[in-house]
């Protein structure tokens, strides 16, 4: 079955088309960005891309910084394949899925130099803010690295900073008026193989015939992160393909970011 | 002076919860305003979202479905599941993700109270499973969960006796009152507050839902209890409505 | 008998649908006190004392005599596939029940015949009261389906998708020129050139999402009008 599926959604990437909706083989979904869903976070963002929908908020900690880094705050992304947003997704601990996608989206936003982490720190060696980002899938219709990734910048983008009272301690449920310091805009953008074609943007139903995934985080014009995921292969040709199509597709994605605020 | 004529004074000069009034204004028998939808999880058999005051929370529900572990499922009746989870960043204080004690004895209550209302007989060796995330919380998540998770269950097209609506009545130091906030259960002058969820299903005139936390005299429980009542009939009228207007709309 | 709801009324679990000694239970309903309420949202049909309802969502519930269209998932005890009709319940498919013709397992195996993944048109033979659901290959027109794409939809919008006498169907497959079989188990198969089995799916999509409006079939016509254009 999944073959005859496989053949259909080769058949109309040929002409150019795909399985659900009018875009083509390198368009992405429609993309929604709503923020500040949440009023109790220091920021976050609800993502609808296509019929994917995910959640993400910031909180922030004190805490102690590393040793290596006296005077640099920390980020932790962690995400969860949420029950409710598929069939197949079973409540429990996170499963190897469910950290990959994390650590995808941590590091995109790490390596682009995205927050900066300087700003994070209160007192030298003793006190740096940690900055949480969860994300949360509510429906999964495929591409959620992508769709947490766009999740989670936004809410950063978003945040504020909580306010601190004169013995540096949060004051709950109050914010200054500093925003959390944000420099780089990283933007992953995944790239799923059906045969020998490159699906942009796939939906459930095409990631599910995908043999490999390559997933390009850039911010400005260089590249932070990759992933490549799934059992099949890309040669240097495709890879090369998915890179430069990962430009273009980033700054249509940024201008639905750069809206946001 | 002793300490004991201080306290006395103290006492005289505190204006009661009754005579200040509440925090946000409202009447003691008023609800906070609620927003509902159902309908837009596309993968659920059935979703809603509620809002009421500051509080959210979305259910999805799957099912009927295979039971699974297999060895749970149940010969001639349905098996329910209901999870609830606080998002991370839906409190001031960030909750760590994942369960905690506190959503696992919730979803088991929200589980029992919504089982009441389902005609479990009619899916044997199935099972349903009601997932709630609570996206932001002011006080009443688990009423608003359970509202949710009933317009959801109806959404799914799961055979129930009636829609079953939930709020928060108590009593705030010295008034009685319904659908306390986050303000009020950190109100701790006088008697304090005391919080009463209860979920209550009209057409069968029962009770499903019951928990109480702090001190209240018998009297002022059978008040509160009534209250709340009154209130879930309320609500409930806006959840058929919620369920009529997305279907006539078109 | 008195009729307490009205024609067309959107219904919801617990909404009074009429009250009296003489009221009788029909699917989705249930007799509360001397009520007959609703147990599912639901449009009411009422023609005089004749009363239905319309689920407007709902689980597939299995029927003896049901056409469904299912998907082998085991094949791995003796003399059973075992199949996934869309419902809380495994269906089975006994070899003896499995085609008209006598089938060598013995000679050429279980899955020379049918294999994990493919996709069968079958009958509900028998449904237990315990819910062991038994299929049936036995009568024309039931047969492995190879080489389409499988779509869900609502199984309570079954009868819209067919339309009157399997008109919308017909409607749908002439137009957009594909081969359709249509399961009561909220399955649909269809097979044919790429672009026209999309177009298909587009047209049941918006069946299923408006199932309930009227002047439904208008639309869908204009919709597969403007597709021949092109």
């Amino acid at each position: 079955m999944n073959e005859d599926f496989k053949k259909y959604a080769l058949e109309l990437a040929e002409k150019n088309k795909r399985n659900y909706g009018n875009r083509g083989v390198d368009e992405t979904r429609n993309l929604i960005i709503e923020t500040n869903v949440s009023m109790n976070s220091e920021g976050s963002a609800k993502v609808t891309l296509g019929k994917t929908i995910v959640v993400a908020g910031v909180k922030m900690e004190i805490g102690t910084p590393y040793s290596d880094r006296p005077n640099e705050g920390t980020l932790i992304c962690s995400g969860e394949l949420t029950p409710i947003a598929d069939d197949l997704f079973e409540p429990g601990k996170p499963g190897e899925e469910a950290i990959e996608l994390s650590r995808v989206v941590d590091r995109g936003i790490r390596e682009s130099g995205s927050i900066d982490f300087e700003k994070l720190c209160i007192v030298p060696k003793e006190k740096v803010w940690n900055v949480l980002v969860d994300f949360y899938i509510w429906n999964n219709d495929g591409n959620l690295i992508d769709a947490c990734g766009i999740a989670a910048i936004a809410a950063l983008k978003v945040a504020r900073m909580p306010k601190l009272d004169a013995e540096n301690k949060i004051v709950s449920g109050e914010w200054s008026d500093q925003k959390v310091p944000f420099l780089k805009i990283p933007i992953p953008t995944t790239f799923f193989k059906i045969g020998d074609k490159i699906f942009v943007d796939a939906d459930k139903e095409e990631q599910a015939v995908s043999e490999a995934r390559l997933t390009v985080t850039s911010s400005n014009d260089k590249i932070n992160a990759l992933q490549k995921g799934g059992v099949g292969a890309f040669n240097i040709k495709e890879i090369e393909e998915c890179l430069a199509k990962s430009f273009k597709i980033k700054d249509k994605i940024l201008d639905v970011i750069n809206k946001v605020n | 002076m002793t300490a004991k004529k201080t306290e006395e004074k103290k006492t005289e000069s505190r204006k009661s919860y009754k005579a200040t009034g509440r925090i946000d204004k409202r009447k003691a028998t008023e609800m906070r305003p609620m927003e509902m939808s159902i309908g837009f999880l596309p993968n659920c058999a059935g979703s809603a979202r509620v809002k009421v005051g500051n509080t959210i929370a979305i259910a999805g529900v799957y099912g009927p479905k295979k039971a699974r572990p297999k060895h749970e499922e149940l010969k001639d009746k349905l098996l329910l599941r209901c999870y609830y989870d606080l998002v991370s960043f839906s409190v001031p204080d960030r909750a760590r993700p994942g369960p905690s004690r506190r959503s696992t004895e919730l979803g088991m209550v929200i589980k029992s109270a919504l089982e009441r209302s389902i005609f479990t007989e009619f899916y044997p060796r199935s099972m349903v499973e009601v997932f709630i995330e609570v996206v932001q919380a002011d006080a009443g998540s688990r009423c608003a969960s359970i509202i949710a998770a009933s317009l959801a269950l109806a959404d799914a097209g799961i055979e129930m006796r009636d829609l079953m609506p939930a709020v928060a009545c108590g009593k705030i130091d010295d008034l009685v009152c319904v659908d306390l906030t986050k303000a009020e259960e950190d109100y701790h002058e006088g008697e304090g507050p005391t919080d009463i969820p209860i979920a209550y299903l009209p057409n069968q005139d029962e009770i499903t839902l019951l928990q109480l936390d702090g001190k209240i005299s018998k009297e002022e429980l059978a008040q509160a209890i009534k209250m709340g009542i009154v209130a879930c009939k309320e609500i409930h009228k806006q959840m058929k409505q919620t369920i009529r207007s997305k279907y006539e709309k078109r | 008998m008195k009729v307490l709801a009205k024609e067309g009324q959107i219904l919801c679990p617990g909404d009074a649908i009429a009250s009296g000694e003489d009221i009788k239970e029909i699917e989705g309903t249930y007799i509360n006190g001397n009520e007959l309420c609703a147990s599912i949202v639901s449009k009411a049909s009422i023609k005089g004392d004749n009363i239905r309802l319309i689920a407007m969502k709902g689980a597939y519930l299995p029927y003896e005599g049901d056409y469904i269209i299912g998907k082998i998932i085991d094949v791995n005890a003796p003399n059973w596939y075992f199949v996934d009709i869309n419902c809380a319940y495994e269906a089975g498919l006994n070899i003896r029940d499995a085609s008209n013709q006598y089938l060598d397992t013995e000679r050429y195996g279980m899955t020379h015949y049918f294999s994990y993944g493919e996709v069968i048109f079958s009958r509900i033979q028998k449904v237990s009261d315990t819910m062991r659901i038994d299929l049936t290959m036995k009568e024309n027109g039931l047969m492995k389906l190879n080489g389409g794409v499988l779509m869900p939809f609502n199984p309570n919008k079954f009868a819209r998708i067919l339309g009157k006498d399997d008109s919308m169907i017909n409607m749908i497959q002439e137009k957009t020129n594909t081969k359709i079989f249509v399961g009561m188990n909220g399955l649909a198969w269809i097979s044919g050139k790429a672009l026209d089995i999309k177009k298909a799916k587009e047209v049941i999509e918006i069946i299923d999402a408006e199932g309930h409006i009227e002047g439904l079939t208008k639309k869908i016509e204009d919709m597969l009008k403007k597709g021949e254009k092109k």
